[in-house]
C-alpha cells in the first residue's frame, strides 16, 4: 500500500506473522475457507469494505488488513493507527478511509498515511460502530450516541437527550431520501437534515417495530430497509409508509447483519444458528431456507455478512473469515444424499421431485422447496425400479415412463404408486428403450435400439402400441433419440442414418437434403428460435433451420466432436462432451466454454434434463451435476484491473505520476494484479504498450518487462478478462522517454551556435591575436627597421665607403691594366672585351712589348671582386716584374716564375695555402719577326682560328699558386707551345668567365663548347665587330641572369 | 376569604408538585432479592442460592443497578465446595460483589399495573469482569410494587473462571441462573 508502510510491514511480518492462507475448493470453486491466522491466533473479522480497485478490507481485533484475492496485508502497530481492535470501517468519496476502533477512537487513512482523528479527544471510549457520510461524516458510536463530523470541521453530538432512541447505536445506514437511520437499543432513529439542521425522529416497538434492538440495517433495492433485530428476526421497512413487514414466529435467535444478494432473496446471519436464506415478496417475508454446514459454509462466529461487487458473499466470523463465490455447478454424490453413482437419466417432475436413473435403478429425490440455484443437497424418498434406468419422462397426466435396457418400458403411477410393465411387442421384441417422448397429440413416441420406435397411445387403463421399423419404412431400428416438436414434426435421431424427419407418414433423410453424410444422431433439441440442433458422431454439432444444415465443430468453436448430449434453454443450445459443456447462444451467435476443472467425470449419452429454471440436471459416471445455464451475476462482472508497480531500471517509480524518463532510464516492468474474487487464479490479462507494440497480448502472467525502449511517447493499455471473457475497463499509464540530448532539435542548434560561436570566438581571439603579434611584429618590424634602416645607413655610409674605396681600387686596378691604345700599336688588329663582375675585377689582362715581342696574357685570378683584385695586383705585379724588370718574355718561363712569385707572395705575406688561392692564366709571346707564338697557360688555352677554323691549343692543367717543390707536381715546369703564324691567324685568349656564363633559353651555362662555335663563327670578321658581336652575344645570352664571373676575351689577328 | 382560598390554592399547588415529585423520583428498592444458580454437570449438580440480592430501578429512565455479595451464597453439596467457590473460583474476598447495571430495553410503564416481558440489557460484572449481557425478564408490576422473575444463563469462561480439569466433569461451562426480587417504592 504506502511505500513507507511497506518496508515496516515487511519486517514486521516476518518477525510477528506467520499467516496461514488454507483455501478450500469445493463444488467448481463455490466456497472459500480462508483462515487467517495471526501469529498462531485466530482473528476475529468485524468489518469490511470493498474498495474502487477491488481490493477488500477488513477491520478485526488485530489490525486493518487488505486482501487482493491472493494475499493479505496487515496494518498494525503503525503509527498513526489507534492500537485497538477495529470495529467500523468506511471510505468516503474524498478517498479517506475511516477507522473506528473498540476503544472509541478513530484513525484515517489517506494518501497511503495512517493519522488519528483530530477530533479523538472529544470523543468518549465507546466502540465506534459505524460510519456514513452524508453532509459530513457520521459517527455512530456503542454508548455515546452518534456524532457528526461536519463540513466545518467541527463534531456535533447527538444523543439521547438530543433525541436519539438510544445511545447504543449497531449501525448507520442512508435511504434512497438521503435519511440516516441509526439502529439502536431503542429502535430506530431517523436522522433528517433540513438545511443545517438536524431532525431526530424514533421509530420504535410503540410505532409497530417488532423489536428495539435493531442491530443492523441495509437498503434494499426497492428502497426499503431492511432489520436485522435482536429478538425478533427480520424485517423490512418502508421508509415513506412507515410500514413493517415481519418475519412471524421467529426462533432463530438475534440477527447479525441481513444483506440483499438478489432482488428480494436475502441472507440473514444468526449470532448462534447459522446463515439463512430468505425471500422477501412485496406483501410478506416468505421462506426462509438455512444454510447448513453441509453445505459448504461454516457459519459458527458469525459476526457479519458481506457481499462484493462480484455477488461473492463474505462471511466475517470470529475466528476466520469463509467466501462463497456464486456456483456454476454443482455435484450430487454419495456424500449429498445420492444413492448411485452412475447416473443414466434424469428428471425433474412437476412436483420438484427429481427422478434419476442409474445403473441401481430409479430413485425419487425430494429437492429443497427454497434455493436459487443450487440446492445444498437431495433427500431420498422413494426407491421404484431397481434396474438400469435409461430414460425417464413425465406425461401430462403426471405418470412417469421409464425405459430400461433389457427390462421393457415402464410406467409409474405416482398417485397410486402402481408401476406397470408396458410391453412393445415390436418386430424383434425389443426391451432395450433409449428415448421416450410425446407428441403434441400426447402420445408416447418410445425410441428403442434395435427395435425401431414405437408410439403408444393412452386410453383409459390401456395403452395401444403402434410400431415403426425399417419394414414400416423407418430406414433403421436402431435408435438414439426422437423429438416431438410443437409443429407436431418428430425428428428421429438413428444410428447410422442420421437425422430423420417423419412427415405425413414417411420418414425422409434430413442429411440428404443437404448433402451430408449421415451418421449417428445421439441428441436431437429445438432451440428457442426454432431450430433444430442436432449432433453427429465424429461430426460435432449441427443445425437445421427448415432449409439449410449447420455444421459447429471444432473448426469454428465448438470443443469437442462428440458431444453426448445436447439441451436448449431460451437462446442458449448446450452441447455436453468429456470436457465440459459448451454453450452456444444463438442470440450473440457465440459459444461459452464451461469445463469440468477439478471433476474428472464423463457425462451418459442423453443422461441431462433441463428443469423450468433453466438448470441443466446432467447424469455422469460419477454422479449427478447440477448445471446453471444462465448468466450468473459474477460470471459479467469483469475483475478490477490495476497496475501494482512499475520499476524503471529496477527501481520503484509512481503509478500515479505520468513522468518523462531521460533516454537511459529505457528498461521498464509493469506489474499489474486483477481482483477477481470468484476464481482469481484463472484472470487473464491483456496489454499493450502503444508505441512499441503492435497488437495486444493476452496472458496469465502478472507482469510484463520491455527493454531498451526508443525515446518517444507511450502509453500502456492493461486490461483484465474473468474467465467468462468479460474485459475490463482499461487501466493506462502514460508515459514518455526522453530523446538523447544529442538527439534534441534545439541542442543541435544550440551546438551550432556554440559552435559558430567557439568557431567565431577562436577566429577572433586569432584575429585579435593575430593583430596582436602583428602589432607587436609591427613594432618589432619598426625597431627593426629602424635598427636596419640605421644599420642601413651604417651600411650604406660603409658600402658607400667601401663603394668609393672599391671605385677608387678600380681606378687603381684600370689603371694598372695596360692602355689599349698601346695594345694596339702592337697589335693593330685585336679587341679586348673586358666585362667585370663587380666594381673591381679578378680577371685582368696584362701586354707587354719587349724586343720586338710582345707579350700579351689573359689572367683569371681565383675570385672576383675585392679578393679577385687583390690577386689580380698581386699577379699584376709579379708579371710586371719578371718580364719588366726581369725581361723574361718565354711565357713558360714567365708562368714558372709566375707561380713561384705567387706562391711566395701568399706564404710570405698570407696565411693561405697554395692548393686555394692562384690564377689561370693564358700567356702568349708573339714575336713578330719570327712570326711566331709561344703560348704557355696555366688551366687556359688559346683559340687559333685559322683560314675560319678555329683550333684550341691547351695549356697545362696546373693553376698558378700551385705548389711545385711537393706532392704531385713537385718540380712541374709549364710549357710552351709554339705556333707558326699564318696571315690572318687570328688569335683568342680568354678567362673562363665567358663560357661559365648562364642563360640563353634554358637558363644553362654557356659552356666551351658554344663559346668556341661563337668565336669560329666570328674570327673571319673585322676585329672591331668580333668586339661587337662577343659583347651582344655575351649580353644576349646572360640575359636577365645575373653575371656569374668576371668575362675576359682577348681577340688579335696577325 | 380570599387569604383562604389563596392559601388553599397554594396548598394544592404544593400538594401537585410533591406528588408530580414524588412520580418523578419513584425509585424501586430491594434489598432481599434472591438468587440461586444451577450447575448441571455431567457428574454433579450443584445448586446455591442468596437473599442478599439488592438494588434500584429507576421506572421513569427504565435504568437499574443490581449488586450482591458473592460470599453471601449457600447451598452447595459440601461446606468445601463452598469455600472453593469464595477462594479459587469466584475470589470473594479480592472480588466481593457481583453487579448488573444497564437499561430496559422495552418501552414500559413499571409505576402501570400489569405484566411485562423486558429485557434488560447491561454490563455484568462477575469476578472482576464486565460483559454486556441482555437478560429477558418478567416484570409484574402493582401499586408502588415490582417482583421481577428471570432465567438466564452465563458462561464461566466469559468472566475468566477457569475451571480445572479434574473437575471440569463437575462444573459446568454454563451456569443457569434464576432470579426473583421484590422491589418497592420508598
Amino acid at each position: 500500500m504506502c511505500n513507507e508502510l511497506i518496508k515496516p510491514f515487511k519486517i514486521y511480518k516476518l518477525l510477528v506473522f506467520v499467516f496461514f492462507l488454507q483455501t478450500q475448493i469445493l463444488y467448481a470453486q463455490q466456497v472459500k475457507y480462508i483462515n487467517v491466522i495471526n501469529n498462531q491466533r485466530n482473528i476475529d473479522f468485524n468489518c469490511v469494505l470493498q474498495d474502487a480497485n477491488g481490493l477488500v478490507w477488513f477491520g478485526t481485533d488485530k489490525g486493518l488488513i487488505k486482501y487482493d484475492g491472493e494475499k493479505y496485508k496487515v496494518f498494525e502497530n503503525i503509527r498513526g493507527l489507534v492500537n485497538a481492535p477495529i470495529t467500523a470501517i468506511y471510505y468516503d468519496k474524498a478517498g479517506t478511509l475511516w477507522i473506528g476502533h473498540a476503544n472509541g477512537k478513530i484513525s484515517t487513512l489517506k494518501h497511503e498515511k495512517f493519522s488519528e482523528f483530530i477530533e479523538n479527544s472529544q470523543l468518549n471510549n465507546s466502540s465506534i460502530s459505524s460510519f456514513i457520510e452524508h453532509q459530513g461524516i457520521w459517527i455512530g458510536t456503542y454508548g455515546d450516541g452518534v456524532y457528526r463530523f461536519n463540513s466545518l470541521k467541527k463534531l456535533e453530538h447527538y444523543d439521547l437527550e438530543s433525541g436519539l432512541a438510544d445511545n447504543a447505536v449497531y449501525t448507520l445506514c442512508k435511504d434512497n431520501d438521503n435519511a440516516l437511520w441509526a439502529g439502536t437499543d431503542g429502535g430506530l432513529t431517523q436522522i433528517s437534515l433540513n438545511q443545517s439542521k438536524v431532525n431526530l425522529n424514533v421509530i420504535s416497538m410503540k410505532k409497530g417495530l417488532p423489536d428495539n434492538i435493531v442491530r443492523n440495517i441495509s437498503l434494499a433495492k426497492n428502497g426499503e430497509l431492511l432489520i436485522a433485530m435482536q429478538d425478533s428476526g427480520i424485517c423490512s421497512f418502508n421508509t415513506i409508509n412507515h410500514t413493517f413487514k415481519k418475519s412471524k414466529n421467529w426462533k432463530y435467535g438475534t440477527v447479525k447483519s441481513i444483506i440483499e444478494f438478489e432482488p428480494q432473496v436475502f441472507y440473514i446471519a444468526t449470532e448462534k444458528n447459522g446463515v439463512f436464506k430468505c425471500i422477501i415478496s412485496n406483501t410478506k417475508l416468505g421462506a426462509i431456507s438455512k444454510l447448513s454446514y453441509t453445505d459448504g459454509v461454516d457459519t459458527r462466529g458469525l459476526n457479519l455478512l458481506f457481499k462484493d461487487r462480484e455477488s461473492n458473499l463474505w462471511f466475517l466470523k470470529k475466528n476466520g473469515l469463509t467466501f462463497m463465490s456464486q456456483s456454476r455447478w454443482k455435484m450430487f454424490q454419495s456424500h449429498n444424499g445420492l444413492k448411485a453413482d452412475t447416473i443414466l437419466s434424469v428428471l425433474v417432475d412437476k412436483k420438484n421431485n427429481c427422478w434419476v436413473g442409474s445403473n441401481k435403478g430409479l430413485q425419487v429425490y425430494s429437492i429443497p422447496s427454497v434455493y436459487d440455484n443450487m440446492p445444498a443437497s437431495l433427500t431420498l424418498i422413494d426407491q421404484v425400479f431397481d434396474k438400469e434406468v435409461t430414460c425417464i419422462y413425465e406425461d401430462i397426466f403426471g405418470n412417469i415412463w421409464f425405459g430400461t435396457y433389457g427390462f421393457g418400458l415402464y410406467k409409474y403411477n405416482t398417485k397410486t404408486k402402481k408401476l406397470k410393465s408396458i410391453p412393445l411387442k415390436t418386430a424383434f421384441e425389443n426391451d432395450n428403450i433409449s428415448c421416450i417422448t410425446v407428441d403434441k397429440q400426447n402420445k408416447i413416441w418410445v425410441a428403442t435400439l434395435g427395435g425401431g420406435i414405437s408410439v403408444i397411445e393412452q386410453t383409459n387403463e390401456s395403452e395401444i402400441v403402434k410400431n415403426y421399423s425399417a419394414n414400416e419404412g423407418l430406414l433403421v431400428n436402431y435408435i438414439y433419440s426422437i423429438l416431438c416438436d410443437s409443429e407436431n414434426l418428430r425428428w428421429v435421431g438413428t444410428d447410422g442414418s442420421g437425422l430423420v424427419e417423419y412427415t405425413a407418414g414417411i420418414f425422409i433423410k434430413v442429411n440428404e437434403k443437404s448433402h451430408i453424410d449421415a451418421k449417428s444422431v445421439y441428441s436431437i433439441v429445438k432451440s428457442y428460435a426454432g431450430n433444430v440442433w442436432f449432433n453427429m458422431s465424429e461430426n460435432g454439432l449441427y443445425r437445421y433451420d427448415g432449409k439449410q444444415i449447420i455444421n459447429f465443430n471444432t473448426q469454428n468453436g465448438l470443443r469437442d466432436n462428440n458431444p453426448l448430449s445436447l439441451a436448449a434453454y431460451k437462446e442458449q443450445v448446450l452441447a455436453i462432451h468429456n470436457s465440459g459443456i459448451d454453450v452456444y447462444n444463438e442470440k450473440s451467435k457465440q459459444f461459452s466454454y464451461y469445463s469440468f476443472n477439478d471433476i474428472d467425470v464423463e457425462p451418459n449419452l442423453n443422461a441431462n434434463f433441463t428443469d423450468k429454471k433453466g438448470n441443466i440436471w446432467i447424469g455422469t459416471n460419477k454422479g449427478l451435476i447440477l448445471f446453471r445455464s444462465g448468466e450468473i451475476v459474477s460470471d459479467s462482472i469483469a475483475p478490477v484491473v490495476s497496475i501494482s508497480s512499475i520499476l524503471v531500471q529496477n527501481k520503484l517509480v509512481s503509478t500515479k505520476e505520468q513522468p518523462s524518463f531521460s533516454a537511459s532510464n529505457n528498461n521498464f516492468v509493469f506489474n499489474f494484479k486483477a481482483v477477481w474474487f470468484r476464481i482469481s487464479e484463472k484472470i487473464k490479462y491483456k496489454y499493450k504498450l502503444e508505441g512499441a507494440d503492435k497488437k495486444f497480448v493476452i496472458t496469465e502472467n502478472k507482469a510484463v518487462s520491455y527493454v531498451g525502449l526508443q525515446p518517444g511517447n507511450y502509453t500502456f493499455y492493461l486490461y483484465a478478462a474473468n474467465t467468462e471473457g468479460y474485459w475490463s475497463k482499461p487501466v493506462t499509464y502514460n508515459f514518455s522517454i526522453q530523446k538523447p540530448i544529442w538527439q534534441l532539435w534545439w541542442v543541435w542548434i544550440f551546438g551550432f551556435i556554440i559552435l559558430y560561436i567557439s568557431i567565431y570566438a577562436a577566429i577572433r581571439y586569432r584575429v585579435n591575436l593575430l593583430k596582436r603579434e602583428k602589432k607587436i611584429l609591427e613594432h618589432k618590424v619598426q625597431l627593426r627597421t629602424q635598427e636596419i634602416v640605421n644599420q642601413s645607413k651604417i651600411i650604406e655610409a660603409k658600402n658607400k665607403d667601401i663603394t668609393d674605396s672599391i671605385e677608387y681600387a678600380k681606378k687603381i686596378q684600370d689603371s694598372i691594366l695596360p692602355s689599349i691604345e698601346s695594345i694596339k700599336n702592337s697589335l693593330p688588329e685585336s679587341f679586348i672585351f673586358y666585362q667585370q663582375k663587380d666594381i673591381v675585377s679578378g680577371d685582368f689582362y696584362w701586354f707587354a712589348n719587349k724586343q720586338n715581342v710582345s707579350i700579351i696574357a689573359a689572367v683569371d685570378c681565383t675570385g672576383h671582386g675585392v679578393p679577385g683584385a687583390f690577386m689580380s695586383l698581386i699577379g699584376n705585379n709579379i708579371l710586371n716584374q719578371i718580364i719588366n724588370e726581369n725581361n723574361i718574355t718565354d711565357p713558360a718561363n714567365i708562368l714558372n716564375n709566375l707561380n713561384d712569385g705567387v706562391i711566395k707572395a701568399l706564404h710570405t705575406n698570407r696565411n693561405y695555402t697554395a692548393a686555394k688561392d692562384g690564377m689561370d692564366i693564358g700567356i702568349c709571346a708573339i714575336d713578330n719577326n719570327k712570326k711566331q707564338v709561344v703560348f704557355a697557360g696555366a688551366m687556359r688555352p688559346i683559340y687559333v682560328c685559322r683560314d675560319g677554323k678555329l683550333d684550341e691549343i691547351a695549356g697545362d692543367k696546373v693553376a698558378i699558386g700551385t705548389d711545385f717543390t711537393d706532392g704531385i707536381y713537385k718540380n712541374f715546369k709549364f710549357n710552351n707551345k709554339v705556333i707558326e703564324v699564318q696571315q690572318g691567324d687570328v688569335f683568342y685568349l680568354s678567362t673562363d668567365g665567358y663560357a661559365d656564363q648562364f642563360g640563353g633559353e634554358k637558363g644553362k651555362k654557356m659552356m666551351k663548347k658554344n663559346f668556341k662555335n661563337l668565336l669560329q663563327h666570328i674570327c673571319l670578321k673585322k676585329l672591331n665587330e668580333q668586339e661587337k658581336v662577343v659583347a651582344e652575344s655575351f649580353i644576349e645570352w646572360k640575359g636577365n641572369f645575373e653575371q656569374v664571373d668576371d668575362v675576359l676575351v682577348i681577340g688579335f689577328r696577325l | 376569604m380570599k387569604i383562604y382560598q389563596t392559601a388553599i390554592l397554594l396548598f394544592l399547588v404544593l400538594c401537585f408538585t410533591a406528588f408530580q415529585n414524588s412520580q418523578d423520583t419513584a425509585i424501586f428498592r430491594a434489598k432481599t432479592g434472591k438468587v440461586s444458580f444451577v450447575s448441571n454437570a455431567p457428574l454433579e449438580k450443584i445448586k446455591a442460592s442468596s437473599n442478599k440480592l439488592y438494588g434500584v430501578i429507576d421506572p421513569n429512565k427504565r435504568i437499574f443497578n443490581f449488586a450482591i455479595p458473592i460470599s453471601s451464597f449457600d447451598g452447595f453439596n459440601s461446606p468445601l465446595q463452598k469455600e472453593h467457590f469464595n477462594e479459587n473460583y469466584l475470589e470473594s474476598q479480592k472480588l466481593p460483589k457481583a453487579f448488573f447495571k444497564g437499561k430496559i430495553i422495552e418501552e414500559v410503564d413499571l409505576l402501570k399495573e400489569g405484566t411485562y416481558n423486558v429485557r434488560a440489557k447491561g454490563m455484568l460484572n462477575i469476578h472482576g469482569i464486565e460483559k454486556e449481557y441482555i437478560i429477558k425478564s418478567k416484570i409484574v408490576a402493582s401499586p408502588n410494587k415490582i417482583n421481577i422473575e428471570s432465567n438466564f444463563n452465563i458462561l464461566l469462561n466469559d468472566f475468566g473462571i477457569k475451571i480445572p480439569k479434574v473437575v471440569n466433569q463437575k462444573i459446568a461451562e454454563e451456569i443457569t441462573v434464576a432470579i426473583n426480587i421484590d422491589m418497592s417504592i420508598k
